[in-house]
C-alpha cells in the first residue's frame, strides 16, 4: 500500500512595508504521518521572527484534524494570521465541520491575503 | 501489513502507526470510488478513525493491529475500523483536538463505536448522495 503521502512545505519571507510575514506553502496530503511536518515550519527561525504569517494550503489535497491542530496553533502564535485556501476544497470542508470557517481568517489568494495583513487586517 | 481487497469488500490490516492513517484512507477511496461514491468525507471520516486508533488504542505497547473492513449494504456503504488496543481511556497527554468521533458523527449516516478493554471498533455506515449515479 502507499507510503507516507507527500508534503511539500516551503517558507519565505514577503516584506509588508515596515514589517516582514512567515510565508508557509503547503502541497500534498496532511495528516497524522506528516502535520508534524507544517508544525515545524511553523516553529522555524524564519517564522519565528516574522511579525505574521501566512499560511497557504491552496494546494493540500487533503486535510484532517491532525493538519487542524496545525492551524489552531498558528492562530495561538501569529495574532496576524492568513490563511489561504479554495473554495470548495478539503480544507474548507474541514474548517466547516468543525465549525472553524468563522474563526480562521480565510483567504482565496496570496495577494489578498498579503493586502489585510499589511493593512493590518487581520 | 496485509491486504484483501475484493470487488465487493474491503479488508486490510495495518499495525499502529501514523503512516497506516494514510494507507487506510487510500485504500478506503479507492474501494468507495470504484462503487461510484464520493471519497473525500468517506476518507476523511478513516483517517480520523485510524489516527485515533494510532494516537490512543496502544498506549506503552509497540504491537498491535488496526483493522479496516468496508461492504456494501443496499445503497450503503458500511465502514468498519477496530483494534486490539486498550480501550477508550483518559487520556491527558493526547496530542489531538479530541475531534476525532465528532468529526465523524458529521460524515457518517451512521456511527456506533463500542469500546472495552479488548480494543474499540467503530462502524459507519455512508448513504450515497442522491445526485450521484449507481457505481459497478
Amino acid at each position: 500500500m502507499s507510503p507516507k503521502p507527500p508534503l511539500e512545505v516551503t517558507i519565505e519571507t514577503r516584506s509588508l512595508g515596515q514589517d516582514d510575514a512567515a510565508v508557509i506553502r503547503a502541497k500534498g496530503e496532511i495528516d497524522l504521518a506528516t502535520a508534524e511536518r507544517l508544525a515545524t515550519a511553523l516553529a522555524s527561525p524564519a517564522s519565528a521572527k516574522a511579525n505574521a504569517l501566512l499560511l497557504d494550503l491552496t494546494k493540500v489535497r487533503f486535510i484532517d484534524s491532525s493538519g487542524l491542530r496545525v492551524v489552531m496553533v498558528a492562530m495561538r502564535d501569529f495574532p496576524r494570521l492568513a490563511v489561504v485556501f479554495a473554495e470548495g476544497s478539503p480544507v474548507e470542508r474541514l474548517f466547516e465541520l468543525a465549525q472553524m470557517l468563522d474563526r480562521v481568517p480565510c483567504f482565496r489568494s496570496e495577494e489578498e491575503a498579503i493586502a489585510a495583513l499589511m493593512d493590518g487586517h487581520p | 501489513m496485509s491486504a484483501a481487497s475484493a470487488a465487493s469488500e474491503l479488508a486490510l490490516d495495518l499495525p499502529p502507526r501514523p503512516s497506516s492513517v494514510t494507507s487506510a484512507r487510500h485504500a478506503v477511496a479507492q474501494w468507495a470510488g470504484a462503487f461510484g461514491y464520493a471519497t473525500g468525507d468517506i476518507a476523511l471520516a478513516v483517517s480520523e478513525a485510524v489516527g485515533n486508533a494510532v494516537v490512543h488504542a496502544f498506549k506503552d505497547r509497540d504491537r498491535g493491529t488496526i483493522r479496516l473492513r468496508g461492504h456494501r449494504r443496499d445503497e450503503h456503504l458500511v465502514v468498519v475500523v477496530s483494534d486490539d488496543g486498550i480501550g477508550m481511556t483518559p487520556n491527558l497527554d493526547s496530542p489531538g483536538l479530541g475531534m476525532g468521533i465528532s468529526l465523524i458523527s458529521k460524515l457518517a449516516a451512521e456511527v456506533r463505536v463500542d469500546s472495552n478493554e479488548g480494543g474499540t471498533s467503530i462502524v459507519m455506515r455512508f448513504a450515497r448522495p442522491a445526485s450521484e449515479s449507481a457505481g459497478p
